[in-house]
């Protein structure tokens, strides 16, 4: 399902998403304290994979991105005959690094009940192939996969692009994830 | 001759050792096939099943050679894993037996070595850290029984080398499979099921479908 979500201001969110991202360091260290105090520190990235979710961060697009995705889920939960409320929906996002253009890729097999899409923050105006159907991909598209789905993403990510990559799993579905990472869909 | 002491030096091991009748390799260096990667190791022996994995990735997000033993997996889906199931007490040993289940490559990094690479080291960390003897299954694949083979001769190698005279019972070389099974004709991309990836994977054609044509 593609849809194309008018309401989100894509560049000041890549912007500003930049911009945090460069400033999620802190610098640890020591002194030696004398009458010439010397302090040593440390620069430490304070970007963790076994923790960071794109949703957990505080901004007022990436809110609004996330309500959109909600209303989404809750819609195909409903066209599927899926109840929203007893799954205990919990949402994850990553950005997508260029290692996913070098094969085909397709989505998870337990998909029935699971959820997984891309949105584009940033294109480079660039077309990928889904089940041999060519997709173009300008900024604010949201695709919602489907179970099985083929997907060559064709040199669509790259340096001048930023694509975000969301799933969304049932809380049975979470066993052995890390607790800290994903964060409830309602 | 040379091309098996090569061999041997890039898999980073330098002899082979007996213990309480086991034999293991005797690890110099993190394998330089698999130069870059870091390895997570999840014991699941819980209500949902009695098993574990090993799960490779080829990334920058821990420095290559880091071993990270976890109570959890990743999200993203691994570049290799194995799987080992059926784990059990051995009470005259005093340690714990297993047998692998599934082995599996994203299609990209096959023929590099790396399955083989991971095997091995993974069959050295399984007892180490978690006192568990890992031994091939009587349903395990035709891949899986191919690697299991490759491997015990490697080890087998280094130790008959330092005691020409000791015979090693211990290491079954294990048959090459002739029959195609029913695992080799599916791609199990969820070994340890409820825990899953929640990631893309890499897509490669059904084998039935290889077959057919």
């Amino acid at each position: 399902m593609i849809t194309k979500l008018e309401n989100i201001r894509n560049e000041f969110l890549y912007k500003q998403y930049k911009d945090m991202i460069d400033s999620m360091y802190e610098e640890v260290g020591s002194a030696k304290w004398g009458v010439r105090t010397k302090i040593k520190t440390k620069k430490i990235s304070l970007i963790d994979y076994k923790t960071f979710n794109f949703f957990g961060m505080y901004h007022k697009e990436i809110y609004k991105l996330y309500l959109e995705i909600s209303k989404i889920i809750k819609e195909e939960c409903k066209k599927n005959k899926i109840n929203f409320e007893n799954n205990y929906y919990y949402l994850l996002g990553n950005l997508l690094d260029q290692s996913v253009n070098n094969f085909l890729v397709t989505t998870p097999d337990r998909t029935r009940l699971n959820f997984s899409g891309i949105y584009v923050i940033k294109s480079n105006n660039n077309k990928m192939i889904i089940n041999e159907k060519e997709i173009d991909t300008p900024e604010g598209t949201l695709i919602l996969f489907d179970k099985g789905d083929i997907i060559d993403f064709c040199d669509t990510i790259n340096k001048d692009s930023m694509f975000l990559y969301f799933s969304v799993s049932t809380l049975q579905n979470l066993h052995r994830q890390y607790y800290q990472k994903w964060i409830p869909l309602v | 001759m040379l091309n098996l002491v090569k061999h041997i030096y890039n898999m980073g091991f330098v002899g082979a050792k007996s213990t309480k009748g086991f034999i293991f390799p005797i690890f110099r260096k993190y394998p330089k096939y698999i130069k870059g990667s870091w390895i997570q190791w999840t014991l699941m022996q819980d209500v949902n099943g009695n098993k574990g994995i090993e799960c490779l990735y080829l990334n920058d997000k821990n420095p290559s050679g880091t071993l990270i033993f976890s109570n959890f997996i990743n999200n993203e889906y691994p570049t290799s894993w194995i799987d080992i199931s059926n784990i059990q007490n051995d009470n005259i040993k005093k340690c714990k037996d297993a047998v692998i289940n599934r082995v599996y490559c994203q299609p990209y990094y096959r023929r590099k070595k790396i399955n083989i690479s991971l095997a091995i080291l993974g069959y050295t960390v399984w007892w180490a850290k978690y006192n568990v003897r890992v031994r091939q299954g009587v349903s395990a694949s035709k891949t899986g029984s191919a690697m299991h083979k490759q491997s015990a001769k490697l080890i087998l190698a280094l130790r008959f080398k330092r005691s020409k005279n000791k015979k090693n019972e211990n290491i079954i070389l294990g048959e090459s499979k002739e029959i195609i099974t029913e695992p080799d004709l599916e791609h199990f991309k969820d070994p340890i099921l409820p825990a899953t990836w929640h990631s893309l994977r890499p897509y490669e054609k059904n084998p039935n479908e290889i077959l057919e044509k």
